[in-house]
C-alpha cells in the first residue's frame, strides 16, 4: 500500500514562463510585440496600427469593413489587456451568446501558447486546476493576475438589464451598429453597457492603465441609428481630443509583408473573387459601407455618369484638346470667342483637404448654319441680346455653347 | 470674366486683383487691375464677380437670391443650372485622357498633359457629387428648403467648372455691349 503523501502544486507559473517587470515594462508600450510574445501572431501592418489605436485610445470606434481582421485583433487585445494588466476585468458583448462563443472564444483554442498558458487560472483554492467557465448565462476566462475576460448573454430583448450591476474596466462591443438595429439593442447600448465600465482602475486620467471602450463592426448607411453616433467620434477626434478615435480599414488593406505561411498578407487574406461577387450583388452605397468601412449618407449622385459621356462624345467629335492660354489656343484670336474662368481658391493643408482649382470655359457661336438652314429660317439677327435671353429661358435651345472647351490649371 | 468663389480664401484674393503691380514668376510687373463688374472707383478690368448671393451680378442672375437667407440657395441654384447644362449637352469635354492616343499628345507641353488629365479627374469629381436623401429617397433640405449636397471625395474642380458656367450665364445676360454674332452665325441665335 502506498502511504498518503502530501504533494504540493505551485500556482506560479514555472520560472521561464514568468512574466518579468522587464518584459512587463516593454510590453505594456508595445502591444505588437507583445501579441507575438504571448500568441506568436504576426500582425499585419494595418492590424498593428488597428491593435496600437484600441490599446491607448480610451474610446474606440472601428468602422472598417468585412475581412478586414477585426474580431482577431479584439482577442489580442482583450487577451493582452488581461495578462499585461493586473486586476483588469474585460467584458465581450456580441449581438448574440452563440455567435461569440463561434467568432471570439475559438480563437483561445488557436493561440494558445504555453506562455500564454502559464498565465491561465486561478489563485482560489477550490477552483485552482480550472481557469475558464463556461456557465450558460456567462464564459468566463480567469487568468492568475486576477483578470478576467467575461462574455455575458446580453439579452438584448430585456435591453441587456441582466447586465444592471456588473463592473468592468474594459468593453468590446461587436457588431455594434448590427445590435443597434436589433430589438432593444440601441436602449441596451446606451442605458446599460457604456455605464459599465466603471471598474476602479489604476489610472483613470493614463492611455493604458485607463479604463477603455472599443466598439467594432462595418460601417452603415447615414440613416442607420448609429450614424449619429460616428459624427460625435469624428467630431471630437477633429476636436483634438486624444480620448477618441474613429477608423476604418477595408479588404485591400493588407500589405506586402510576409505572414506566417510565407506568402503576403495580401496574398493570403485578400480574397479578390469573393469581394467582387459581394461587390456585385450590393448597391454601390452598401459596398462602400460594409466593404470600404465608409460610413454613407443617403444619398442620390447629382450628376450621372452619361451626362459626362455626353459631354466627352461632343469633344470626341469636334476634337476637343485641353487650352492653356488664349495665345495658344488656335481659336485665341477671333473675337467672337469669350472665356469665362472659375476659380475655387482653398489653402491646401492636407492630403485630404480640397486644393485649389481653376477651370476655363471657352464660349464661341457655333459655325454650324448651313445655306439651307439659312434659308427655311428667315430673316437674319444681327445681335443676340434679347435672344440670349430667350435662351435663358429655354435653355434647350441654348445651343450657343455648342463649341466650348474647358481647360483646367491646378 | 471671373467668378471666384468665396469659401476658402476668395474675399483675399480680390483685392490681391485690383493691384496694378503684380509679382509674376517673381518680377514685378505692371498689370490692369481686375476689378468687380460694380466697381466705378478703380479702372481696370470690370470682369470679376464673386460667388456670393450679395453679389449684384448673382443677384441679376438669380433674382430670387433676395429673399435668401444662406449660401445653400445659391449652391443649389448654380449646381442645377449646371445639371442641366451638362444634361442638355451644351459642355462639350476633351476626352478623358487614358482614351487619348499617344500619338495625338506628341509635341504636347508637359501643362497640357496635366491639363488633360485634371480635366479628366473633372469628370470624375463631378460624378461623386450627392444630394443626400431620405430613406424614401426624396430630397433632404435644409432650413432654407436647398438641397444638401456633399461629395464624397474632392469637388474643387467641379465648383470651379461650375463657376465657370455661371460666369458664362452671368455675361449671357447683357452680352449685348461686348459680343455680337456675325451674321453668318446670326440664325443660331433664334428662340425657339
Amino acid at each position: 500500500m502506498i502511504p498518503p503523501v502530501n504533494i504540493l502544486i505551485s500556482t506560479d507559473p514555472p520560472k521561464h514562463l514568468r512574466i518579468t517587470q522587464t518584459m512587463l515594462e516593454n510590453l505594456l508600450w508595445d502591444p505588437v510585440m507583445a501579441a507575438w510574445v504571448f500568441f506568436k501572431i504576426k500582425l499585419d501592418a494595418f492590424q498593428a496600427v488597428r491593435l496600437r489605436i484600441y490599446w491607448l485610445t480610451p474610446d474606440v470606434e472601428d468602422h472598417s469593413g468585412f475581412t478586414s481582421g477585426k474580431t482577431i485583433v479584439d482577442w489580442v487585445w482583450c487577451n493582452l489587456s488581461a495578462v499585461l494588466l493586473y486586476d483588469c476585468h474585460i467584458g465581450v458583448i456580441f449581438q448574440t451568446f452563440q455567435i461569440g462563443k463561434d467568432n471570439f472564444w475559438q480563437y483561445y483554442k488557436e493561440f494558445s501558447t504555453p506562455l500564454f498558458r502559464a498565465q491561465l487560472g486561478l489563485m482560489e483554492e477550490e477552483v485552482r486546476e480550472k481557469s475558464q467557465f463556461k456557465e450558460p448565462g456567462c464564459w468566463k476566462q480567469h487568468f492568475k493576475n486576477r483578470s478576467m475576460v467575461a462574455m455575458p448573454a446580453p439579452g438584448f430583448l430585456q435591453e441587456a438589464r441582466n447586465l444592471a450591476g456588473w463592473r468592468v474596466n474594459r468593453l468590446l462591443i461587436d457588431e455594434w451598429t448590427k445590435i443597434m438595429m436589433s430589438a432593444g439593442g440601441a436602449e441596451g447600448i446606451q442605458k446599460q453597457l457604456l455605464g459599465r465600465v466603471t471598474r476602479p482602475c489604476y489610472n483613470a486620467n493614463h492611455p493604458v492603465w485607463c479604463n477603455n471602450v472599443v466598439r467594432s463592426a462595418t460601417a452603415e448607411l447615414g440613416n442607420h441609428p448609429g450614424f449619429r453616433v460616428h459624427r460625435e467620434y469624428e467630431r471630437e477626434v477633429k476636436r483634438g481630443n486624444p480620448d477618441y478615435w474613429t477608423f476604418g480599414f477595408s479588404y485591400e488593406n493588407y500589405s506586402n509583408l510576409r505572414c506566417h505561411t510565407g506568402k503576403t498578407f495580401k496574398d493570403q487574406y485578400r480574397d479578390e473573387k469573393r469581394l467582387r461577387t459581394l461587390k456585385l450583388s450590393n448597391t454601390p452605397e452598401k459596398f462602400r459601407a460594409e466593404g470600404l468601412g465608409l460610413w454613407q449618407k443617403q444619398s442620390k449622385g447629382w450628376y450621372t455618369s452619361e451626362m459626362i459621356e455626353a459631354g466627352q462624345a461632343l469633344g470626341r467629335q469636334r476634337k476637343l484638346e485641353p487650352i492653356l492660354s488664349r495665345a495658344t489656343d488656335p481659336l485665341g484670336k477671333d473675337p467672337e470667342v469669350r472665356y469665362f474662368l472659375g476659380v475655387d481658391p482653398a489653402p491646401s493643408q492636407g492630403q485630404r483637404s480640397d486644393e485649389g482649382a481653376i477651370m476655363v470655359l471657352r464660349a464661341r457661336p457655333a459655325p454650324w448654319r448651313t445655306p439651307a438652314i439659312s434659308r427655311a429660317i428667315g430673316p437674319r439677327t444681327s445681335s443676340m441680346p434679347g435672344r440670349s435671353r430667350a435662351w435663358m429661358r429655354k435653355p434647350g435651345a441654348g445651343c450657343c455653347t455648342k463649341s466650348t472647351r474647358t481647360s483646367g490649371f491646378r | 470674366m471671373i467668378v471666384l468663389d468665396l469659401g476658402g480664401g476668395g474675399q483675399w484674393i480680390a483685392p490681391e486683383l485690383r493691384k496694378s503691380k503684380q509679382l509674376i514668376r517673381g518680377i514685378q510687373v505692371e498689370t490692369t487691375p481686375i476689378v468687380f463688374r460694380s466697381s466705378s472707383t478703380i479702372e481696370g478690368h470690370l470682369i470679376l464677380c464673386l460667388f456670393s448671393r450679395g453679389d449684384e451680378d448673382i443677384k441679376k442672375l438669380w433674382p430670387d437670391l433676395k429673399h435668401a437667407h444662406g449660401d445653400d440657395v445659391l449652391k443649389d441654384a448654380a449646381n442645377t443650372m449646371f445639371q442641366t447644362a451638362l444634361s442638355k449637352g451644351m459642355i462639350g469635354l476633351p476626352i478623358p485622357h487614358h482614351e487619348r492616343a499617344r500619338e495625338e499628345m506628341i509635341g504636347w507641353v508637359e501643362e497640357k498633359v496635366w491639363a488633360s488629365k485634371l480635366l479628366t479627374l473633372f469628370g470624375l469629381q463631378t460624378l461623386k457629387v450627392q444630394a443626400e436623401t431620405d430613406e424614401q429617397g426624396n430630397w433632404k433640405l435644409t432650413k432654407n428648403n436647398s438641397r444638401r449636397f456633399f461629395s464624397t471625395d474632392k469637388d474643387d474642380f467641379h465648383d470651379a467648372g461650375r463657376n465657370a458656367y455661371v460666369a458664362f450665364r452671368i455675361w449671357l445676360l447683357d452680352c449685348d455691349a461686348g459680343w455680337s454674332v456675325n451674321e453668318r452665325d446670326a440664325a443660331l441665335c433664334r428662340s425657339r
